[in-house]
């Protein structure tokens, strides 16, 4: 079956999936979630529209780069104050990954369909950004598409890095059952409804995977 | 289309984004600390200068504000209107965009992003309509009408169909309680991330007693202030589509990009500079306009950079852009730019390579050129 590949990569991602209002929580890797909105972006699919072809791609992620969770705080003040009393300020803290580099593969037996994702996300109907508007790509999101099963492609797409070399790498793979339950498959956007999915967490060494030092 | 704006800016020791310890903002990247200057905190420094600078009309500002009632009042009662009437008017009215009132109060509990055109346009529906509105404000718990017209209905109308002020169209707004008004943002803008190391530092102050006796020596007050000095790589990038479609089709877009531009490569946020005036200039401004996909030269400085071998931090950032710049042309080829263009002090401008044949003798030569291949080539 051939899978869509997708580079993630910015200095700052945001992958939450069940924090609500002031303190908002991130995963460590990019949620179900996060990956379709960011097809649908590409696409220029408005909220109302259904999802259910994207949300039935089997995702996996390759874990490049962990980052580290780190915490932004935010204040919303009020920026006109008529009575002369200073009004309440709201504040929030966001937590976010710094540093990190994903590698996602979105598996599915539509070869078409593929394609034309990998074409939107070249030339983006939207904007993309990585969980928050602020977390601008750093490189081109769009890989290509291979056609090889979610797992061969993401182990055997090369892995680049300027650092020192992990000796292994954390994949985290939709599988049909497993412990680690995640709700972050979206039913429908403007309702916020999320539907939920099994991942396995396995790691593979790094030396099964071609290696290659760019600069890049 | 998108318009990237890439900038290279120095700030001498200052605390411009706190964190909830009163500490300049910070964060990892390419496994060293790095200094940051928040999304949010640009965005309103951006906003303010423009507000301020620019030579657009004050139709094209907003504010975000929980007092719009007696403004909203202000405009009834210049009409007219009974200063109780109205203002009992101006609360529902804001109600319907989900302003929470409590008691007396004359601030509502949420912000709202308006702008005075769209608090005009509002009164306007409310003069136009008081015939019918005047009756239901009288009763014990006063109502817009809901029927003939239906009020809350007819102010939603007005918000969503009409073009938006400049600085909704920009930066985007959202409204929990009406979802209908809200406006996708054009602006997207990263967070700024110092391009060397992090070095945090503490100044340690004391106030003394101007008026003490002389039995009174040492401190009367001491503390601590957070503060570094770092060299920023900022980046902002604005869709040009996106832009117009919220303005809708009687505002030129083009002045509101440059207007934005312009902010972008000028404004300075305001935190702590009583004491540390950092006021600096960007070193180096580069301009990118692209279909599709924008992309940020962060990674350019995923190494921390110093100075080294005589070079200074700002030659050595220069020369490590203009070489990103040409790595990720040869991976991924330029055929998504349009324009490309930079502008550096003249004694950096040594560094380039790449770059070095897309100069621009001045920032405004820049940003015209740039913001104008943008709108020519989307028309």
């Amino acid at each position: 079956m051939p899978t869509l590949l997708l580079r993630m990569r910015a200095p700052m991602m945001s992958w939450g999936d069940h924090s609500r209002f002031t303190i908002r929580d991130s995963r460590r890797e990019p949620t179900k979630s996060a990956v379709i909105g960011l097809l649908c972006a590409a696409l220029g699919r408005p909220r109302w529209e259904p999802i259910h072809d994207l949300a039935t791609l089997r995702m996996g992620v390759r874990i490049n780069q962990e980052g580290v969770v780190q915490c932004d705080y935010h204040t919303v003040m009020n920026s006109i104050k008529s009575s002369g009393s200073k009004g309440d300020t709201v504040i929030s803290h966001r937590y976010y990954v710094a540093d990190a580099d994903y590698l996602v593969g979105l598996e599915g037996d539509d070869r078409a369909c593929l394609d034309r994702l990998d074409a939107a996300l070249q030339a983006p109907h939207w904007q993309l950004y990585f969980g928050r508007k602020s977390f601008v790509p750093s490189q081109p999101v769009s890989i290509h598409v291979v056609d090889l099963s979610l797992e061969d492609a993401l182990r055997s797409h090369p892995y680049t890095t300027k650092r020192r070399r992990p000796t292994q790498l954390r994949y985290v793979l939709e599988v049909a059952d497993s412990l680690d339950v995640r709700q972050d498959v979206p039913l429908d956007w403007q309702k916020r409804l999320f539907g939920s999915r099994c991942v396995a967490t396995i790691f593979h060494n790094l030396e099964e995977a071609e290696v290659c030092i760019s600069p890049n | 289309m998108q318009i990237e704006i890439h900038v290279l800016q120095s700030f001498p020791p200052a605390n411009l984004n706190r964190d909830e310890n009163g500490m300049p903002k910070s964060t990892v990247f390419g496994g060293y600390p790095r200094a940051r200057i928040s999304s949010q905190c640009q965005k309103r420094a951006v906003r303010l200068f423009y507000q301020q600078y620019s030579d657009l009309s004050a139709d094209q500002f907003a504010q975000r504000s929980r007092s719009w009632m007696p403004e909203l009042k202000a405009v009834l009662v210049a009409a007219d209107i009974p200063d109780v009437r109205a203002e009992t008017a101006a609360k529902l009215a804001l109600e319907t965009l989900g302003a929470k009132f409590e008691g007396d109060k004359v601030e509502s509990k949420t912000i709202l992003f308006l702008g005075r055109t769209e608090i005009a346009a509002i009164a306007n529906l409310l003069i136009k309509n008081w015939a019918a509105i005047e009756p239901g404000l009288m009763a014990k718990d006063p109502k817009l009408p809901v029927k003939d017209p239906n009020m809350a209905k007819v102010i939603e109308k007005v918000l969503v169909n009409s073009g938006k002020p400049g600085d909704v169209a920009l930066f985007g707004r959202m409204m929990a309680s009406l979802p209908t008004a809200n406006v996708d943002a054009a602006v997207q803008m990263a967070h700024a991330i110092s391009i060397n190391k992090l070095q945090q530092e503490f100044d340690f102050f004391t106030a003394v007693d101007d008026l003490g006796g002389n039995d009174t020596t040492g401190a009367d007050h001491m503390g601590e202030t957070g503060y570094n000095s770092s060299t920023y790589y900022r980046f902002t990038t604005m869709d040009t589509v996106q832009l117009q479609a919220n303005l809708g089709d009687d505002v030129p877009a083009q002045a509101i990009a440059q207007a934005f531009a312009e902010a972008f490569v000028r404004a300075i946020p305001t935190g702590h500079q009583n004491s540390f005036a950092a006021h600096s200039l960007p070193a180096a401004i580069m301009m990118v306009v692209r279909k599709g996909q924008p992309i940020s030269l962060v990674d350019a400085f995923e190494n921390p950079v110093a100075p080294k071998g005589g070079k200074s931090l700002l030659e050595r950032a220069l020369s490590q852009l203009d070489s990103h710049w040409a790595d990720l042309s040869k991976m991924y080829g330029e055929k998504s730019v349009v324009f490309k263009g930079i502008v550096t002090r003249e004694q950096l401008s040594q560094q380039l390579a790449t770059l070095k044949d897309c100069e621009k003798p001045t920032v405004d030569d820049l940003i015209k050129d740039a913001i104008a291949a943008a709108f020519q080539e989307a028309n």
